[in-house]
């Protein structure tokens, strides 16, 4: 016997894109960097600035949006626009037969590769068919959502987010917005901002008055073993376990780290020196400069530990051989494999 | 006239390019019984492909044209016989093993009907759409017979997809969603109605025609409210856009039928995905319970001790025991490297993760044949 969830080919395409999410909800499950920053000034010095933090952003706060006041795109029939006015921006859409125009609610995405916008149409939300590439400065159309072919300008605007996707999108992109499955834009926090990857700060907070935070301690993120931390960030960026039994399998998962470096041969569950943590701080944005991840290769390959290999090509900028970026169609952007290997050249794509 | 009949035409037409030629041994005979066959002196035209086939017996399209032609005549047993020699000879061809299965099938042999059908779809049947379809039919039939619903759904599904409306495929439809393990002939009289009316629902849910298909499942559950299964088809309909009513649906569904195995794992696999581990937990072992050889149960069963840290030893073992029962679904080996992964046992989760890109590379490839 099958799983019977597999009875309906129609709707498994739509639950596919499903993440599951840690609620961890509380009443005040949204306090911002500035309320940590006040004892956790290290962490809260950077961050927001980082991508994280503006995983969502509002379009008053939009960088984007601010700094090109129009964009526009056609695609056959179609044409694009978004038009700053004031603080707002609008998303328009047009063809021979007329068009819609829609105030854009919310950026998804920081714009290092590309950004995603959330429309709002009587009462329900869409996400845009176009977004922005930084690659090409313009729009192009969403990620994912090349497939489709638009057969109405309601339909050429965007495509409609179903409740339970609206719990995860939110979910990833913003901190406190789903309380019982239900998105609450009145509390929720645009970004990724402390609690949502620390939990509710409540009793940490009624623990310091108290004089003993010790007692109230906040879980201990620095701890976790490298699959506790694949687990943790794939929350998010998806787990292993959601990538094999979801999908995309093919070159569309290279922007699943967890489940790329879950796939490479050194990874260990319980060593922490392969752990998401162990070479990038969430606190502060992504280090580009291969060199710098060099300590944390030789932590394992110039240990001298048995079985563990030396490269006999090169003893720097390891990651540029090793963690091939990966062009994937329809993002303009070059995505870096974290499937660690020795990467030949022509070798087909390792899912 | 029988399917047999309508499928000859086609079966002579698609072979005939599909030969390398006829040996010179055989070249005459072959020329006399074409000539025989275009005269429509069937009986003298197999008279020759036999002669042919004895002087030379690996002449493939010999056997092909003896085969159709036996089963144009529903001669079903000879042409059982010539499709066996053929498959013999053109072990690695679709069509002969699909007109093996629908010979088969014709004569009531239904497990061997099975199996080359079956072993037909995995060499995609041939080239010819007409013998893939009808192929792929029986074969749907007979895996609802064998209690294999889900996998006859999802071929009547493709079906529907290409929307052949066909009411025989809408009926055979209905049979799998009702879970009858009978072909549509040995079907009940008064069921008729109940069976094309879930079939009609499920052929437009497999159709992607969702709009119309939740109407119809609305009136479906108010036609036959009480009937087994219908509830969990509707939740199954469900869960996917309001969970809520899939789940309740699903319990309904337990009021009538508290055996329904299907339901239960729906049900356990449901609360996986909302982390409410103990809440799935029942369910789950009920449907161990019932059905010791599912490996879904199993596999939720598992699941749920281990990711949900009630028992990970427990978790380990049921998640072992799935592995036993189906070492080949790619389902249990992720759910297994994650469990070994988690109470740190490094090396085994390694080797399921590399077993999971295994199995997942085999059946991409299966995939990336497309349907047929």
């Amino acid at each position: 016997m099958k799983i019977p969830a597999a009875l309906f080919i129609a709707t498994l395409t739509c639950a596919a894109g499903q993440l599951p999410l840690e609620p961890a909800a509380s009443a005040h499950f949204g306090r911002g960097v500035r309320e940590c920053a006040q004892c956790h000034a290290a962490q809260a010095q950077f961050h927001p600035a980082t991508s994280m933090a503006h995983a969502a952003e509002t379009i008053a706060e939009c960088g984007v949006l601010r700094s090109h006041p129009l964009l526009e795109f056609r695609l056959g029939f179609y044409r694009y626009k978004i038009e700053r006015q004031g603080e707002q921006s609008l998303y328009t859409v047009s063809d021979a037969s007329g068009s819609i125009t829609l105030p854009i609610k919310y950026a998804f995405g920081l714009g290092e590769a590309g950004q995603t916008y959330i429309l709002e149409k009587n009462g329900e939300l869409y996400e845009s068919f176009v977004s922005y590439y930084k690659a090409i400065d313009g729009l192009d159309i969403t990620m994912g959502d090349q497939p489709l072919h638009p057969a109405t300008l309601s339909e050429a605007a965007g495509r409609r987010i179903g409740p339970h996707e609206i719990e995860t999108c939110f979910g990833c992109h913003t901190t406190n917005s789903i309380h019982d499955g239900k998105l609450e834009e009145s509390k929720m926090l645009p970004g990724v901002q402390c609690e949502r990857c620390h939990g509710p700060s409540d009793n940490h907070l009624a623990g310091l008055k108290k004089g003993d935070p010790q007692l109230f301690k906040m879980a201990g993120l620095k701890a976790m073993s490298a699959e506790e931390s694949a687990q943790f960030c794939g929350q998010c960026h998806r787990t292993w376990q959601y990538v094999a039994e979801h999908g995309p399998h093919g070159l569309g998962n290279v922007r699943f780290q967890p489940y790329r470096l879950t796939n490479s041969k050194c990874f260990d569950v319980d060593d922490k020196r392969i752990s998401c943590l162990a070479c990038h701080d969430p606190h502060q944005n992504i280090d580009h400069t291969a060199a710098d991840y060099d300590g944390r290769c030789q932590a394992c390959h110039a240990s001298g530990q048995a079985g563990v290999k030396i490269c006999p090509v090169a003893s720097r900028e390891c990651s540029t051989c090793h963690m091939p970026k990966i062009d994937m169609p329809g993002s303009h952007h070059k995505f870096t494999d974290h499937n660690i290997r020795i990467a030949r050249k022509n070798e087909p794509y390792p899912q | 006239m029988t399917a047999g009949r309508m499928l000859l035409a086609v079966c002579l037409l698609v072979h005939a390019n599909a030969w390398t030629g006829p040996p010179p041994s055989v070249k005459q005979i072959q020329k006399e019984a074409e000539a025989a066959r275009s005269a429509n002196r069937i009986d003298a035209a197999i008279a020759l492909y036999k002669k042919g086939v004895a002087i030379q017996p690996s002449w493939e399209e010999g056997w092909w044209s003896l085969g159709t032609l036996y089963y144009s005549l529903d001669h079903f047993a000879e042409a059982r016989d010539a499709f066996r020699h053929l498959t013999a000879i053109q072990p690695a061809a679709g069509a002969p093993w699909a007109m093996l299965g629908l010979s088969e099938y014709e004569i009531k042999q239904y497990e061997p009907a099975l199996l080359h059908l079956r072993r037909a779809a995995d060499l995609r049947n041939g080239q010819e759409q007409s013998i893939a379809d009808a192929a792929n039919y029986h074969l749907a039939l007979l895996l609802a017979r064998f209690q294999e619903y889900e996998a006859a759904m999802k071929i009547l599904g493709l079906f529907a997809q290409r929307e052949l409306n066909d009411a025989r495929y809408i009926e055979a439809m209905g049979i799998a969603a009702l879970r009858k393990p009978l072909l549509p002939a040995e079907t009940p009289a008064g069921d008729r109605q109940l069976i094309m009316d879930v079939g009609r629902v499920m052929y437009d849910a497999a159709a992607l025609r969702t709009v119309e298909a939740g109407s119809e499942f609305k009136i479906l559950v108010d036609k036959y409210p009480e009937t087994p299964n219908i509830h969990y088809l509707y939740g199954s309909f469900l869960l996917f856009s309001d969970a809520a009513g899939g789940l309740a649906e699903m319990k309904r569904e337990l009021e009538i039928s508290p055996t329904h195995v299907p339901a239960l794992v729906t049900i356990a696999n449901e609360y996986i995905k909302r982390k409410d581990f103990k809440g799935g937990l029942p369910y789950a072992e009920k449907a161990v319970e019932l059905e010791p050889q599912s490996f879904p149960a199993h596999t939720l069963l598992g699941r749920i001790y281990s990711e949900g840290d009630l028992d990970s030893a427990r978790g380990l073992k049921e998640l072992e025991t799935a592995r036993k029962l189906a070492p080949t679904s790619p389902q249990v080996r992720i759910a297994l490297a994650t469990a070994y992964a988690k109470v740190g046992r490094k090396d085994d989760a390694a080797r399921e993760r590399q077993e999971f890109l295994k199995l997942r590379k085999d059946l991409d490839a299966t995939e990336a044949r497309g349907p047929q």
